[in-house]
This record gives structure tokens, sequence and C-alpha cells, in this order.
């Protein structure tokens, strides 16, 4: 997936072609039964964000927890007690580098996922409710965003522009602006012609009350599943831009920075690739998982199986 | 019919050639995305001012954008994409280069991956919740979450490092050396390939088992065909148009995803050129890379809606 | 001594289980039946009677994930299609059974041109040429009366109209030359206009090749003057069998009676409301102690929900599964005070107890 980063939900293959109304009506249910009864993949699943996130928070706050201090007397030490997950060349403690290299995979990831879904959903909106040149206007936008190299366009503006999450999210997230508007636009699409919006329009009700009451909660279950596609999207591209060192500048730790340092040792130290590289790998197979739960009622192997 | 189809494939053709020149237009303005001036930060402050004219007037500076287009435009048509900044060879010369590397590593890739997800895909679909099925959905489920710069590192340290059966990095050109050329294509074509299996695994089964529950699958049956034939031939067809539509879009995201797959192995294609560009500020190379791969989306979206008329003959009808 | 009579096809005791997510059903109970080479007969009965369910497992093919256990057997030609290996069984399909489906839009393959639907069973077996398959598909249209065969063996199922359709399903059954037709519901998503000659196309190859047919249909006055014999199912079980005429003429079984009702007729009184039958059929997944069609038979009385009901021979290889069959009481014919009573009271002779 690293090779799309942000132009198609491969993740979510499967409703790719139309992500139309009825997935909307799958997806409640759906809902519905996750929450009587949880299976054991999704407490896993979600515990391991759980767990992935308040290291990452808290971990780096501690003292004596520096990401860039170097322990001399340890370079390249196996995972082992003292230094958990080993340490790199430099003798730098994996754990707190990869601790710390989850703030930045976060906050791209959150930036996405915000500028994804409001001006994705604000523009869908505005598609599938004005129509006509509005709609052709936008199409045509979305459009050209899908037939440009987006993680070429991403690294090309990074350099010139300078390295930072800020604009490294907003990048990522403006490229899975088409997805998000895809499906709000289908989702006020399959309202209009199911006549809610209509009879809303004719008891006068305003516009923003329809978008409030009707329009938002019915794309809300749709929206929020692509949502955790996009978040594994921005991870995937985050770490594939550090890797290629468009991200923070080298001593800032991050997931793919701290891959690409471990290449040249992978014969005698793997761990330190190995460490952030698993780490990414599971928080991207979490995040699936529940969007994955969350589509289709039940870990995807079950569902897809049972028809 | 035809003039309605006429009429259709014009408005196709003048979307696809609206989105072409926007994406130009953009490329062209690349280097005033910069802060300050790309002729000093590229020469130096103490360029004199005729090597800032000379610089300003390659990356096309010293007019308005859109003489600059119309500019590179003409001069596209002949033949003549500018030079590179960096070692002064025509971008035309160095994409003839690098291209067949490219494209060599995208269709293994393509191959690997339909070899790989079709089968899959059609055992899978046809026992789901089977053994099979279970251990091929968890294993794609597995594999779509490892990116692919992971995934590469993974096989280098397996195939290179731990087994030394396989070279980590280089490159040897078919002509040059054919066996050695497949050597070095295994890891980045398994790279590229095994990531796209997944999703087309995932994809391809789940249309599948739509397919497989229609009643003419089920009087195909009713006349005595083999399970096998019944796969291959009546069901996956009418089952293929996801698919074909994931394989159109990849030719649009392949170059992403050979920049990262040409890097980490140092092949010297089309990708690892875009990387050296953007390290050296190449802007010449950066927009006809563009500009070249925006027109291979544009056609493999054209290509696709062909396709799909071929191998679904009531889309044809129904369009008309 | 002659040879013994060997039917084309000879269903006997047939119980049929398809498991679901919530337990198995019970959808075919005890079902009977033969059919002789040229004879037609008609299986009648509301959707959820079991009588599609019978046609596929007559041929033995379910739905993909659909989990089916079976006991009696299904004789064809004397050998049991329920005892022998599946490739042995698959070599009989397109051969010697067939069949032709409900709905001729989604029982064709929509990119598959007709020509290689319609030589499907051939194929299956033998390699055929391209000038050899379009040659026959060409012959075989022909004889289902499609216009213009060999321009409609090239074209796709979604160029034809629904009769034509349903001709080429038809074709394709007819193409390995079978000894059993199955057809469920052939015309019912047919126009009303298509649906006769369809139909009277059905019954000109069944006279000219000796097809043995189970035409299956949920409306009894299709029958008429086409099958020789009926069968009425009802929840999984025949509960009338006869001949065409003593069934429709006579009937015994509350059930057919009522079916027979709600058939608009051409003679007679004319009824403004054709009557339905209150209620609907009982749940598969329970057991049923007595008769299934107690709970909305007007003649019902208590011994039918405990007890199963006998069967009831009136003659003439016509007989029925009724604690109180239509037309052989010895009371009064008013249905609120039919009286339990033993089923002896009957003028028909009770043989033996019915199917369980």
């Amino acid at each position: 997936m690293s090779d799309t980063p942000v132009s198609v939900p491969s993740g979510s293959a499967a409703s790719v072609p139309d992500p139309s109304g009825l997935v909307v009506v799958a997806a409640r249910p759906a809902v519905a039964r996750a929450r009587r009864r949880p299976p054991v993949g999704v407490l896993v699943a979600a515990g391991w964000l759980l767990v992935v996130l308040l290291t990452a928070l808290i971990l780096p706050l501690l003292p004596g927890c520096d990401p860039l201090r170097g322990d001399f007397t340890h370079p390249s030490a196996a995972p082992g007690p003292g230094h958990w997950f080993g340490t790199d060349a430099n003798g730098r403690d994996l754990l707190y580098r990869t601790a710390a290299g989850a703030r930045a995979s976060f906050a791209v990831a959150a930036l996405t996922v915000a500028v994804g879904l409001l001006v994705g959903g604000a523009l869908g909106v505005a598609a599938g409710w004005f129509g006509g040149w509005t709609d052709r206007v936008i199409g045509f936008a979305a459009d050209l965003l899908m037939s440009v190299p987006t993680l070429i366009l991403v690294m090309i503006v990074v350099s010139l522009r300078g390295p930072g999450l800020p604009l490294i999210g907003c990048l990522i997230g403006a490229f899975t602006v088409p997805a998000f508007m895809r499906i709000s636009r289908a989702s006020v699409l399959s309202l209009t012609e199911r006549g809610f919006v209509q009879a809303a329009r004719m008891i006068g009700t305003s516009p923003l009350r329809i978008l409030r009451r009707e329009i938002v909660p019915h794309m809300a279950p749709v929206a929020v599943t692509f949502a955790f596609t996009a978040t594994t999207i921005a991870i995937v591209a985050e770490g594939a831009l550090s890797f290629l060192g468009f991200s923070l500048p080298p001593p800032a730790p991050t997931w793919g920075g701290i891959i690409a340092e471990g290449r040249t040792t992978l014969g005698s130290a793997p761990w330190i690739s190995m460490v952030p590289a698993t780490v990414l790998c599971l928080t991207v197979l979490a995040f699936n998982y529940l969007g994955e739960h969350l589509r289709s009622g039940a870990p995807t192997a079950r569902t897809e199986s049972t028809r | 019919m035809s003039a309605r189809l006429l009429r259709r494939a014009s408005l196709r053709v003048a979307r696809a050639a609206a989105v072409l020149f926007t994406v130009a237009l953009g490329a062209a303005a690349l280097p005033r995305l910069m802060p300050g001036s790309p002729a000093l930060a590229a020469l130096g402050p103490g360029a004199t001012p005729e090597q800032v004219a000379a610089y300003n007037d390659r990356v096309g500076m010293d007019e308005n954008v859109l003489a600059a287009l119309w500019q590179w435009l003409t001069d596209a048509v002949h033949g003549d994409l500018g030079r590179s900044l960096l070692n002064d060879v025509p971008v035309a010369t160095e994409l003839g280069d690098r291209i067949p590397v490219t494209l060599e590593l995208f269709l293994t890739a393509q191959i690997v991956a339909l070899a790989v997800a079709v089968p899959v895909a059609l055992r899978s679909a046809w026992k789901p919740g089977g053994v099979f099925d279970r251990v091929a959905t968890t294993g794609a489920f597995v594999v779509t979450a490892a990116p692919g710069f992971v995934l590469g590192l993974l096989l280098i340290y397996v195939a290179a490092v731990q087994m030394r059966v396989l070279p980590a990095t280089g490159w040897v050109r078919f002509t040059d050396d054919p066996v050695e050329n497949l050597r070095h294509l295994v890891l980045p074509a398994l790279t590229l390939g095994l990531t796209e299996a997944a999703v087309f695994t995932r994809t391809l089964r789940v249309q599948l088992m739509d397919t497989l529950d229609q009643p003419y699958i089920a009087a195909a049956r009713g006349r005595g065909m083999s399970t096998r034939r019944l796969l291959t031939r009546r069901a996956l067809r009418p089952s293929s148009l996801p698919l074909v539509t994931l394989v159109g879009l990849g030719i649009g995201t392949s170059l992403g995803g050979s920049v990262l797959v040409e890097t980490l192995f140092a092949v010297p294609g089309i990708g690892s050129l875009v990387a050296t560009a953007i390290a050296g500020r190449d802007f010449p190379v950066l927009r006809a890379v563009i500009v070249v791969s925006a027109a291979g989306v544009v056609a493999a979206t054209l290509a696709v809606d062909l396709l799909y008329r071929r191998l679904d003959p009531r889309i044809a009808d129904a369009r008309r | 001594m002659t040879p013994p009579h060997i039917p084309v096809l000879d269903v006997r005791s047939l119980h049929t289980h398809i498991h679901t997510a919530g337990g198995p059903l019970h959808v075919l109970h005890g079902v009977s039946l033969t059919i002789d080479a040229g004879e037609c007969l008609g299986v009648v009965g509301e959707s959820g009677s079991g009588k599609s369910v019978l046609a596929r497992t007559v041929l033995g093919v379910h739905g993909r994930t659909v989990r089916v256990e079976n006991t009696g057997r299904v004789l064809l030609h004397g050998d049991d299609l329920l005892d022998i290996d599946p490739r042995q069984r698959r070599r009989r399909l397109g051969g010697g059974i067939t069949m032709v489906h409900q709905d001729p839009m989604t029982s064709l393959n929509p990119v598959v041109r007709v020509v290689d639907q319609v030589t499907e069973s051939l194929t299956n077996r033998t390699r055929m040429g391209r000038r050899e398959r379009l040659r026959v598909a060409t012959e075989l249209l022909a004889a289902v009366d499609v216009p213009d065969p060999e321009r409609r063996a090239r074209a796709y199922p979604h160029e034809l109209s629904g009769g034509l359709r349903q001709r080429v399903g038809i074709a394709a059954a007819l193409a390995g030359d079978p000894a059993l037709l199955l057809a469920d519901e052939p015309t019912t998503a047919l126009d009303v206009t298509v649906q006769r000659t369809v139909l009277d196309l059905m019954d000109r190859h069944r006279a000219a090749r000796g097809l043995a047919t189970l035409l299956i249909t949920h409306d009894i006055g299709l029958l008429y003057g086409r099958a020789e014999r009926i069968a009425v199912m009802y929840a999984g079980r025949i509960v009338e069998t006869g001949p065409t005429e003593a069934v429709t003429g006579r009937p015994v079984h509350p059930y057919t009676v009522a079916l027979l009702r709600s058939v608009p007729r051409v003679t007679g009184e004319l009824r403004r409301v054709l009557p339905t039958i209150p209620g609907s059929p009982p749940d598969l997944a329970l057991p049923i102690a007595g008769c299934p069609f107690a709970p909305r038979c007007e003649r019902a009385s208590a011994v039918c929900g405990t007890a199963p009901p006998p069967r009831v021979d009136v003659g003439e290889g016509h007989s029925a599964h009724c604690h109180h069959p239509v037309g052989r009481e010895t009371t009064s014919t008013t249905a609120s005070v039919v009286v339990p009573k033993p089923a002896s009271a009957a003028t028909g002779t009770v043989v033996e107890e019915a199917a369980p």
C-alpha cells in the first residue's frame, strides 16, 4: 500500500467502485451489533492502539526517556534488559525513539483525517446539493487530484517549502479529499433520491438543519469507516516520506526515518529497522481491522464468508 | 447510436485533455512554489545576473506561466523536454533510458500480483469460510498492512542478508545479462507485486462470491460444468471489472511506488530519477515526469473504460 | 414374467435437510414420486413448499454455500443419484437430467454469448470447434422457434427479449438430449402473452423426444391439459397426488381445494374477489406433530394437530394425506361443525400410516 499512499483507499478495495448508500444501510446494524459484544480481535486491536497512543503521549515526557540521548556504552545493543527494544548505532534507545516517532505519525494522521473529512465532506455535500456546474467543477478538481502522482507531489512540495508535520498532514489530507468527497456526495444524492431532502425542504426546514439532521447522520457511518482507511493511508505515507528523508530532518525520530537508518546494519543489527517496522505494521493492521469491523459488523474473514 | 457514442467519447477525450493541460500548468508553476529565488538557492549567493537569467530561462521563470507552458508544450511536441539542471542531459534521453527499467519492474509486478491473486481468489471464493479461504483472507489482510518499504526491507533481510541467494540492490540491464537482470528483478518485483496481490485478492474474492451466487452459475453447474471450468470460464470474467479498475489505477499510482522501491533497491528507473531530481531541485525533469505520469493515468482511465465494454457487453449498450 | 417397469425418475421417501445458521430446516419430508418417459408431472405449491428444493435435489445442484443432507432414494433409470460419486453424477447433468430455470434474465450468463451457453451441455463433455458450436446452436435455436437463429446465437443474452431468452434456456436444456427435464416455474417471469407459447414448445419437445418432465408451478391452472398427473406440495410434503382430471375435478385434500378456489375460471359463476388462503406455511425449523396444513385448514380438528394424517386412497392412483378428506364425510359438510372422527369414516380406504 505504500505505493498508493493517498489516492485510493486500497484497504477498502471492495467498496471503492461505488461507496453508495447501500453501504450505509449495511453499516448501521453492524455498528449496533458491534456494540453488544465486541469480539476478541476488536479488543486486541483497540488495546494495541491505546498502548501505542499512551506510550507516544507519556513516554517522551518522562525523565531519562530522551529519544535523542545516546548511550555510548551500548551502541547497536540487541533488545534486552536496560534497553528493551535495543539501541541504534548511536546508542539511542529504540523504544523511546519509536514512541517519539509515533507522535509524528499520529499527528500527521489526525491532520489528514481532519482535512479530508472537513474539506472532502463539505465539497461532496456541495456537489451533491447544488449539482450542475458546481458538481462538474468539483468533480473535475477531484479528477485532477487523482491524476497526479501523489507521493511525488508531496515530496516536491515538502522539499521546496521545508519539512514540517502540519504541511505534510495537510498535503496527505488534500489527497484523501476526493475519496471523502465521493462518499458524502453519494450520501447526499441517495437521500435526495429517496425524497428525504425534498420533503424537508418542502416543509420549510432550513438547509443547515437538513444538513445537521439528515445528511450528516446518514453519511457518518461510511465516512467514519473511511476515516480509518485514511488514517492508515496517512501513517503509511508519512512512513514512506520519512523513509525517503522528506519528513522531519534526522535527529528527530520518525518511524520511516528509523527504519531507513537501520538499513545499513540490517545484517548485524536488524532490530533497528524491525522494531519501528513491526510497530508500524501492527498499528496499520489494527486500524484496518477496526475499520473492517465497522464496515461489516465482524472481522473480515468471517463476515465475507457467511454469504 | 454512433452519434451519441461519438459525443460521449469526444466529451471524455476533452475532459482528459483538460486534466492534462491543468496538470501541465501546475507543473510549469512548480519553481514558483519555492520561497525566495530558486536561482539564487541553486546557484549560490554569488551568482551573476547572467547566470540567474540563464537559470530562470531554463526553468521557465522569466515569463508568465502560460507563456512558459506554451513554450514547453511546443518544444515537447518536437520531442524536446528540456535539459536536466543536474547533468545537462536532455530530459527526453533520460526518460527514454529509464522508462524501460520502470516498465519492466511494473509489468513483472502486475504479472506476479495477478498470478497470485486470481487463483487464490478463485479457490477462496469457491469455499468461503473454508481453511484455505481463512488462511488466504488473513494473509492478504496482513500483507496489506505492510507498506512497500517495510515489505521490501523484509525481503532483503530474508533473501539477501540471511539466505544470500539474491542481490539486495543494484540493477543489470536485460540486454547486458538476462540472467542477472532477472536475479535483480525478483526482490523489487515481489515487493511491488505482493502488496498488489493482496489488494487484488481481496477485491476479486468479494466480487467472485457475488457472481458465484448468481443463478446463471447454478444453471451452468446444472449442465454438468466442472468446477474448474465454471470458475475460469464463467465466473471470472463477470467478476473482473473492479480488478480492471484497480490495475488501471495502479498504473497511475505506480510512480509513487516506484520511487520507494527503486530507492530501496537502487534500481535506475524513473522512480530513482525522481528522487534525485527532487533532492537536486531539477525542475525540468520533475515537470516532464509529472506530465508524462498524468498522461499515463489519463490513458489508463480511458483504457479501463474500453476494457469494461469488452468485458461486459451490457455496459456498452446501457450507455448508448 | 415381463421385466419390471423402470420409470425415468423414481423418488422414494426423500427427506432433505438444509443446514442454516439457525439450525436445520426439514425442507423435504418423505417425498415419493415417479415420472415415465414422455410423461409430465406437475408439482404445485406455494413458495416455500419445497417444490424448487425438490428440483434442485434431483439435479443435485444447490446454492454454493448451502449445506444439504438427503436420505431416501432418487433413482434415474434405476441408478440412485444420491449414492453415486459426484463425478459420475455430474456426467449425468446436461445429458440425463437438465433444468429450465425460473428467470431467464438471471439464469443466463450476461457476458457469455448465447452460442456458448446453449452448447454447454455438449462442450462440457467433448471438445467442439467454433464452427461446430455455432452450427449446433443454430439448429437448437431453430428447434425452439427462435427466429433468425444464427444471428441470435452470436448475440449476448441482454440483446434478446424475455421470451427469446427462455427459449434459449430451453434450447440449452435440450442440447444434451436429456431423458428428464426439470422445469422450475419456467414461465413465471415471462409476459402472459408468451407464457403459453413457451409451455406449448416444451410440450412439443416432450412428445417428440419422449422426455420425462417435472413441471413446477405455483399456478395449478397452468397444468390443465399439460400434465398427466399432479402432485400438490405443502411444507415439504406431497399432500395430494393423482391424475390431473381427478385432482382438479375431485380434490380430496382441503389445501388442494383452497388452491383450486383461488384459480380464476372462465366458466361458472363470476366471482368478484378470488378467495385467498389465510395464514402462511409453517416454520420448517420446528417439528410438526400432526398435519402441517392444520393451522390454516377450515376443516381441522383436534386430531390434526397431534397425529400425522393418514394416506387416503381414492382410486386410479389418486391419494392424499388427510384426516378429513373432502367429499368423503358421512355427516355434515359445513366446515365449522366438523367433529373429530376416525379416519375410517371416510369412504376412501386408509392404506397405511402417513409418512412420519
